[in-house]
């Protein structure tokens, strides 16, 4: 086999697969005019292409949507970060999240040690410093933190679990 | 076509629900049939097509049309029909290929004539020969193989998926046709005996 036969190769896969250029089909043509074994290897990989139609694939079945739309609304409830982030940055997330759930809960503990009356909320200081937490901005977000409900005794520091104490 | 694709996403970023469906429609079917053609077990297969949709959908905010959108997808989808493999091949490991497989076999209709059934049963078998040839191929080769061939990807995209050189890529696949075809000589009648074939 010549320089030229290894070179055409390229091509001769893109004349049988159907993406090659004009320029390359040309060149095939007048290569394997010229070339008996290439002609050959070309017939050869036109076969082994066709043949592989027979090879079986499936349809998604009609329930994939409503899964993957299931699996939306369940991802978005249960995990606060996609897969791809980086284990690291999850850990530190996880401690700056423990410790605004803990100012939170101090916070909402502390007037009412004070003062009886529901009021904690209403204590304009205390309240712009609990909502001027980034973290704390998106409720959602802490409440359906699972990593952090699964530490002993951190359910009570979720926000959604705060309510006025009688 | 080609800013289809990218502008859908760009709408998905900006929160417009009814672009990710159409993305979803466009791909679902393709991206299902590619894991499956891996995998080959159809359950697996849409676990892991929902799962590679789930997972642009939450990369949505980050996204930036610097690469093609299919080139992305069939990248993630790839890494995860791979790494399916690899920690179910232990699992796997007695089961021969055919049981695990979970071939789509259409019920054989008693009604039909002998040698209907007959010409099923040679199809079935010939796609089992063509299947496993494939399987036995390295990796890389198959994924490659099952990209160019199946999937409307240009070699530049397949290349990019695969994190290789274009004319890597071209030499990579015509070693795994030049493979296939030593495998599958007995079932293609003009194919060439070995030693005279492509690579020779
Ligand atoms: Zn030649």
């Amino acid at each position: 086999m010549s320089r030229s036969c290894k070179e055409i190769e390229s091509a001769l896969l893109a004349a049988v697969d159907g993406r090659a250029s004009a320029g390359e089909r040309d060149r095939v043509a007048v290569h394997v005019a010229g070339c008996a074994t290439c002609a050959r290897r070309l017939e050869d990989l036109r076969g082994v292409w066709t043949s592989l139609d027979a090879l079986e694939a499936v349809e998604p079945s009609p329930a994939f949507d409503a899964r993957l739309r299931e699996r939306l609304e369940a991802g978005s409830r249960a995990s606060l970060w996609p897969a791809w982030f980086p284990a690291r940055a999850r850990w530190a997330g996880l401690t700056l999240a423990m410790a605004a759930a803990a100012v939170a809960l101090w916070f909402s503990v502390r007037p009412l040690r004070h003062r009886p009356a529901p009021a904690s909320v209403e204590n304009p200081a205390d309240f712009a410093v609990v909502k001027n937490l980034p973290v704390l901005e998106n409720y959602d977000l802490l409440s359906n933190f699972d990593a952090l409900s699964a530490l002993p005794g951190a359910q009570t520091a979720a926000p959604e679990e705060q309510q006025p104490v009688d | 076509m080609e800013g289809t694709d990218i502008e859908l996403m760009l709408g998905v970023k900006a929160g417009d629900e009814a672009c990710f469906e159409r993305l979803l429609a466009k791909h679902r079917a393709p991206v299902v049939a590619f894991i499956y053609r891996l995998v080959h077990d159809r359950g697996e297969a849409e676990d892991l097509a929902q799962e590679a949709f789930l997972r642009v959908f939450r990369a949505r905010k980050s996204y930036t049309p610097d690469a093609k959108f299919t080139t992305w997808l069939y990248r993630i989808a790839t890494n995860l029909a791979l790494n399916s493999l690899r920690n179910g091949r232990r699992r796997r490991n007695d089961v021969s290929v055919d049981e695990a497989g979970g071939e789509q076999r259409p019920p054989m209709d008693v009604a039909d004539p002998a040698s209907a059934i007959e010409e099923r049963l040679v199809e079935r078998e010939r796609a089992r020969t063509i299947r496993l040839a494939v399987d036995a191929l390295p990796e890389k080769q198959r994924t490659a193989v099952l990209l160019h061939k199946y999937q409307d990807l240009r070699y530049e995209e397949i290349a990019r998926i695969l994190g290789c050189s274009e004319s890597a890529l071209k030499s990579l696949l015509f070693r795994a046709y030049e493979t296939l075809r030593e495998r599958l000589e007995p079932l293609v009648p003009g194919l060439a005996a070995p030693g005279k074939g492509i690579g020779t």
